[in-house]
């Protein structure tokens, strides 16, 4: 065992940025100094002249220095404290040391030969044992992540060295489970999971194996099947069964009979909406490939497609917020790589739902008060530089992306990734979006190697987060061996014609990817004996399920298997043939040549049972609202700005890279203010002037009174921006991404049928169809608060509507920013007295104060679709036309906010008078300035262009407010006057996250 | 993506039609390094053919195996990326590939007065393989970095020629330059120095010195700031006396400011 060490000899900003964060974190501790050391310890067969000729390479003499003894501890610090990864943990700092190691030596290491990295944190100042211990527990997760401490003394006496390899004992083999038990028995299986097994007498322990989220009845259709077959499964069957069936899989609550809707509230409200677009737009129709891909796909122009995914990876997050991240945004990008034959990936987007960061609410999972939840302010910065470690690393922009702040997301965030993607239609005769397996391709599984991470992630999200919550889900994305396999694909392998099918290894690893795509040619044998794994040890239906990352699977014709090995090899990504696609309707896995799993084609993918689910309406009181004080606006309007949902995010915009590819037309941030955006436009191909046109919509809030104005709320609001950013309604998808939580209760399922029905109706009457969705149904956390008491953290029910356009000239893409002064403003659409669970509301709850009783759900926005169509087929004319200088969807805040933006983002005051606005707010000064009633878009517009402006706006409901002009931002109301300075404005803006 | 038409890419949208080139008998080749995490050669390929030369992308393992590809270019460009994750230090891993296999060829290259270039992870990768001198550092800020800033050209260097500023985007995670106060000063006599920043480095903390600053944004960060730098090499390493190799800590292609025309 070795171990190098490497530390900076010139300024070390990192370990400046600790400093200054911990003493932040801890104002109470005398921390004087911190450096760090990075330590790589070599557990392989080199000797020591090796070892430090491995050192020269991992240290930059000019800015570094190395030892292969000690760990260059400082001459000054009180405590030590080391960070390394617990065994079976992704360490990509450890395996690219690794290569650098074989760089040296000029061969292989074995596949046991490992390098493990670690940080030394030295911390300086008059500290107790318990500060230290306290920092280190703000360094680390324990979770992921060994620990130790030790104090100057300790280190001067000699530092041993950990090596956290990964032991699995016994012998792996598949078990039967005998399924003829009682009723009662057989709900706990499908509960808790299979009773593990003692490795020398076969007997049962009281361990198991993990959850499988199997109701009862779907445990019964297994055993009956079974009894057919005449024997019990084995247990990597019952593993596969579950990840199949699982919520996560199979969106059994989506697809299952729902009150009066038989075909399942997706068949009816989701596909039925799209279906029914489709139809009505006839030749104008520009899906291409919709709900049967790994992503939905539309028509870019008459060669090539563009594709797009949102996927949620919120559980992981809420154990390992960094890990979970990397692992959503690359997951994503897989579901992109896999769409028809793979498609290149062009841009992400994010959206992080956390509780609100600068307020401490201490959770734990256990009664015992010994596992606490992470704080919200750790997860988002975890979550944070995952989404960067994860987008940046792979060379794919991240332009859009929003962070939600809301206190029922304490106990698990909601963390959002999308990709979009372009592929070309075809490559010679071939259409590069379809694929189908045949009969005698080779199964070969390429990118990474299996192991114990990412174990039980499909069942485990399909419950909620407790106790008995896995620690092996957790997962640690590697986007460099992702991006290998990436370029090794897009860039050769799938337009050298060399593959039939290609799918990502996402939930349920193996068993999903091959079982999917042996629905195609009909059948699969698989020996798992030729899966490539990370240690050895690993049982059958651990090697079959395993979502390890950074793997997919191709069906590879045998003629062409040498040919493509061989592209791989150059890649230095591994690929190996595991098995041959079959048709004779039997899915079978084979391990140490003996049958583990030989179940049909047909029972594995319809077997399951449905469930009828019964609805009930929600009982809602009368709620208690904060009453509106009178009060000076002016500090409401700066208080407004200066909250985690209106404020700027420059620091996450400024960290994820939004120019890479060289795609990027209008900017993530906006105006010389850099205020963000709520949609961007992409050029995709260097030598066409279309564009693509991003968006988002969230506006879950409203759901605490009514989820079908909270549906019909996002979707308005994905499309308001898209326009505003340049976009038509005729060219416009949208994707939904529900997150809910309690789903097995009735009321949860009323309102879920409310919100599918409103995406229903507004999709169809919008003429935007759906493409893509996902949905995550169990947002909920059990655990205790700091006093012992039980709590329970539902999320809000939450939809994330995303809209993808097309546009035929990038040049025409509008921004938020005001442009010019003597430019004239103009607010399209009504404003209502609308401020129910609007942004004013919540701050106002938060302050306390007076309250008064409304009734339950009034005074949320409510969605006027024929208004809003009207509208915003007039502002895309007009803006066709040239003669839109600034435009910004109206959102969370209302008109006040949207103001401030467009205003802040140009860095020019603003004159306007807002006496007499168009809809019921009249009157009240608090309504017109921050009601959130939809359908509404502030523009400016040239004094030039004013008239044919008009002229084309004539039928919507818009009005003139004033120009823009001057420092200050002069908004006068019926009974105040508002007068701010723009630099008081901009410094409101960015005031929350500034610290960042 | 290698499927673009690129016949019409000289495009009036984008700008300039280089002398450089069309003075040529034949279009100058450029060979652009690929693998192992690199991801900007696409967009540098589509700069070259705007700019009017012929580009190849070429992965690592295959100028491993066969050097003599080098022959065919007389422009090697390390694009942006992030080679190995920036795992052990940022370029260090590709530099000590490319030293160890591909040092000499590189140097025969160069001493046919031929043009090269590191681009972000590129010149991170250049300082790491000794081609240039000095290192990288990570920012101040502790964060990868990704914004747009007006540079302003000091040199003749061949890749600037003709261009007094210009505004690009820059994106990096250790991207302040580093270099012995002796190497600095060589550096700046020898007017090796080919851009500095002029405007948006401070607010995102790269180097050291820093022009001015007309951010009106965050001012916490007091630090003055220094550039990155396009080098020219004459002496010491590469013993070449035409200035033709340049490292940019950020920088990005032509193509990726062209495709910024509206702007931030």
């Amino acid at each position: 065992m070795h171990r190098i060490a490497v530390a900076s000899k010139v300024d070390d900003s990192r370990a400046k940025h600790f400093l200054l964060t911990l003493r932040e974190r801890f104002p109470n501790i005398e921390l004087t100094g911190v450096s760090t050391t990075q330590c790589y310890t070599i557990d392989a067969g080199i000797n020591e002249y090796e070892v430090a000729q491995a050192a020269e390479r991992l240290a930059n003499l000019l800015t570094e220095v190395y030892s292969t003894g000690g760990i260059l501890e400082p001459e000054l610090f009180a405590y030590a404290v080391e960070i390394g990864f617990l065994p079976g943990v992704t360490d990509n700092v450890g395996k690219t040391a690794r290569e650098t190691i074989q760089d040296v030596l000029g061969r292989t290491l074995k596949n046991a030969e490992v390098v493990y990295s670690s940080r030394w944190i030295f911390l300086d100042g008059d500290l107790s044992p318990r500060d230290a211990e306290k920092i280190a527990g703000e360094l680390h997760n324990p979770l992921i992540e060994r620990v130790r401490i030790t104090s100057a003394q300790e280190i001067r006496d000699g530092v041993s060295i950990i090596a956290p390899k990964v032991k699995l004992h016994g012998d792996p083999k598949a078990h039967a489970v005998n399924l003829s038990v009682s009723d009662e028995e057989l709900e706990k299986i499908g509960k808790l999971g299979i009773p593990m097994r003692s490795i020398d007498t076969e007997e049962e322990r009281p361990e198991r194996q993990g959850p499988l989220a199997l109701s009862l009845p779907a445990m019964k259709a297994i055993r009956d099947y079974f009894k057919k077959e005449g024997r019990n499964p084995t247990d990597v069957e019952l593993e596969a069964l579950a990840q199949t069936w699982s919520e996560h899989c199979k969106h059994t609550i989506f697809a299952d009979p729902l009150d009066e809707v038989k075909e399942g509230i997706y068949k009816r409200y989701i596909k039925g909406a799209t279906e029914k677009i489709r139809k009505a737009k006839g030749r104008k129709d520009f899906c291409v490939s919709v709900f049967n891909d790994n992503s939905g796909a539309i028509a870019f122009d008459k060669d090539y497609l563009i594709t797009h995914k949102v996927e949620t990876h919120n559980s992981p997050s809420a154990l390992d917020p960094f890990g979970g991240a990397v692992t959503a945004i690359v997951g994503v990008n897989r579901d992109c790589l896999g769409f028809g034959l793979g498609a290149k990936p062009i841009a992400n987007t994010y959206g992080f739902c956390v509780g609100d960061p600068k307020t401490e609410v201490d959770l734990f999972r256990d009664k015992e008060l010994t596992q606490p939840l992470l704080s919200s302010r750790r997860i988002l910065e975890g979550v944070v530089a995952g989404v960067n470690a994860g987008g940046n690393q792979s060379g794919i922009p991240t332009p859009l992306g929003f962070v939600a702040v809301d206190p029922s997301y304490r106990g698990k965030p909601l963390v959002y990734g999308g990709t979009v993607g372009l592929i070309p239609r075809k490559r010679g005769r071939r259409k590069l979006y379809e694929k189908k397996a045949k009969h005698g391709d080779y199964i070969v599984m390429i990118g990474g190697r299996v192991g114990l991470d990412g174990i039980h992630g499909a069942t485990f999200s399909s419950e909620s987060l407790s106790k008995g919550s896995p620690a092996t889900s957790v997962q640690i994305g590697d986007p460099i061996t992702q991006k290998k396999l990436s370029d090794a694909l897009i860039r050769e392998a799938r337009d050298a014609g060399l593959y039939n099918s290609i799918t990502d290894n996402g939930a349920g690893g193996l068993s999903g990817s091959v079982g999917e795509m042996a629905k195609e040619s009909g059948g699969c044998l698989v020996d798992l004996d030729l899966v490539p794994v990370k240690y050895p040890g690993l049982a059958p239906w651990q090697i079959w399920i395993s979502e390890s990352q950074e793997r997919m699977t191709l069906a590879v014709p045998k003629r062409n298997w040498l040919k493509l090995k061989k592209i791989f090899d150059r890649h230095d990504v591994e690929a190996t043939r595991i098995g041959v696609f079959t048709k004779g309707g039997r899915c079978v896995v084979r391990f140490r040549k003996k049958k583990v799993v030989d179940v049909s084609m047909r029972f594995l993918h319809d077997g399951r049972p449905m469930e009828v689910q019964t609805s009930a309406p929600p009982f809602r009181a009368a709620k208690l609202s904060p009453a509106i004080p009178h009060e000076d606006l002016s500090r409401v309007l700066l208080a407004m700005l200066d909250r985690p949902n209106i404020g700027g995010i420059s620091f996450i915009s400024d960290q994820y890279d939004s120019e890479v590819q060289g795609n990027s037309v209008t900017k993530p941030l906006q105006g010389r203010g850099r205020v963000n955006a709520d949609a961007v436009v992409l050029q995709p191909l260097p030598h066409s002037s279309k564009g693509i046109v991003l968006a988002h919509g969230f506006t879950s809030w409203y759901s605490s009174a009514d989820t079908h104005k909270m549906a019909a709320a996002a979707i308005d609001t994905a499309i308001r921006n898209a326009i505003c950013a340049g976009a038509k309604r005729d060219y416009l998808a949208l994707l939904d991404n529900f997150c809910w939580s309690s789903s097995d209760t009735p009321e949860r399922l009323y309102e879920l049928k409310a919100a599918a029905r409103a995406c229903y109706e507004m999709a169809t009457f919008y003429g935007t169809p759906f493409i893509s969705g996902k949905d995550s149904m169990f947002n909920d956390f059990r655990g205790f608060n700091s006093g012992g008491e039980k709590v329970h953290i539902a999320a809000l029910p939450s939809l994330l509507i995303s809209a993808i356009g097309v546009i035929e000239d990038v040049a025409k893409s509008v921004t938020i920013d005001f442009k010019c002064e003597g430019d004239a403003i103009y607010l399209v659409g009504l404003t209502h007295s609308e401020l129910g669970a609007s942004e004013f509301d919540a701050m106002h709850e938060e302050e306390g104060g007076e309250e008064v009783l409304r009734p339950a759900g009034s005074n949320v926005p409510t969605v006027n679709m024929k208004n809003n169509a009207l509208a915003y087929d007039a502002v895309a004319k007009a803006t066709e036309r040239n003669l839109v200088s600034s435009a910004i969807g109206v959102s969370r805040g209302g008109i006040g906010i949207a103001l401030a933006k467009s205003a802040i983002a140009g860095g020019l005051g603003a004159q306007v008078n807002l006496q007499m606005v168009l809809g019921s707010a009249q009157g009240n000064d608090a309504n017109i300035l921050f009601s959130e009633s939809q359908g509404r878009m502030l523009l400016s517009v040239r004094p030039d262009a004013e008239i044919e402006f008009k002229k084309i706006m004539r039928g919507a409901l818009y009005m003139r407010l004033g120009e823009i002009r001057g420092k200050e931002l002069t908004i006068k109301l019926p009974k105040q006057a508002i007068d701010l300075p723009m630099t008081e404005l901009t410094a409101a803006y960015r005031s929350y996250f500034k610290d960042w | 993506m290698s499927s673009l038409k690129t016949k019409n890419l000289k495009s009036r949208r984008f700008g300039r039609d280089p002398d450089f080139a069309s003075g040529l008998k034949t279009k100058p080749m450029a060979l652009i390094f690929s693998g192992y995490g690199l991801n900007t050669e696409d967009e540098t390929k589509t700069a070259f053919e705007m700019a009017g030369g012929h580009a190849e992308i070429v992965h690592i393992n295959d100028l491993l195996s066969r050097p003599a590809i080098l022959k065919s270019a007389q422009i090697v460009v390390f694009p942006g990326g992030f080679s190995y994750g920036d795992d052990t230090g940022s370029g260090k891993a590709y530099g000590n590939r490319i030293k160890e296999h591909l040092g000499e060829a590189l140097q025969k290259f160069l001493s046919r007065g031929t043009l090269l270039a590191g681009i972000c992870n590129g010149f991170q990768i250049i300082t790491n393989a000794g081609i240039l001198p000095g290192a990288l550092l990570p920012n101040d800020n502790a964060r990868y970095t990704c914004r747009w800033v007006d540079l302003i050209v000091k040199n003749e260097s061949p890749w600037l020629s003709g261009i007094s500023k210009i505004s690009l985007p820059i994106a990096h995670g250790e991207g302040k330059y580093y270099a012995p106060e002796a190497t600095l000063t060589k550096l700046e006599e020898e007017e090796k120095i080919g851009l500095v920043y002029e405007r948006g480095a401070r607010s995102c903390r790269i180097g050291r010195i820093c022009a001015s600053d007309i951010c009106e944004v965050e001012d916490r960060f007091q630090r003055k700031v220094r550039v990155s730098k396009f080098l020219k090499m004459q002496s010491g390493i590469l013993a070449n006396e035409k200035w033709n190799t340049l490292g940019r800590a950020k920088i990005s292609t032509p193509r990726r400011s062209a495709a910024g025309y509206l702007g931030v």
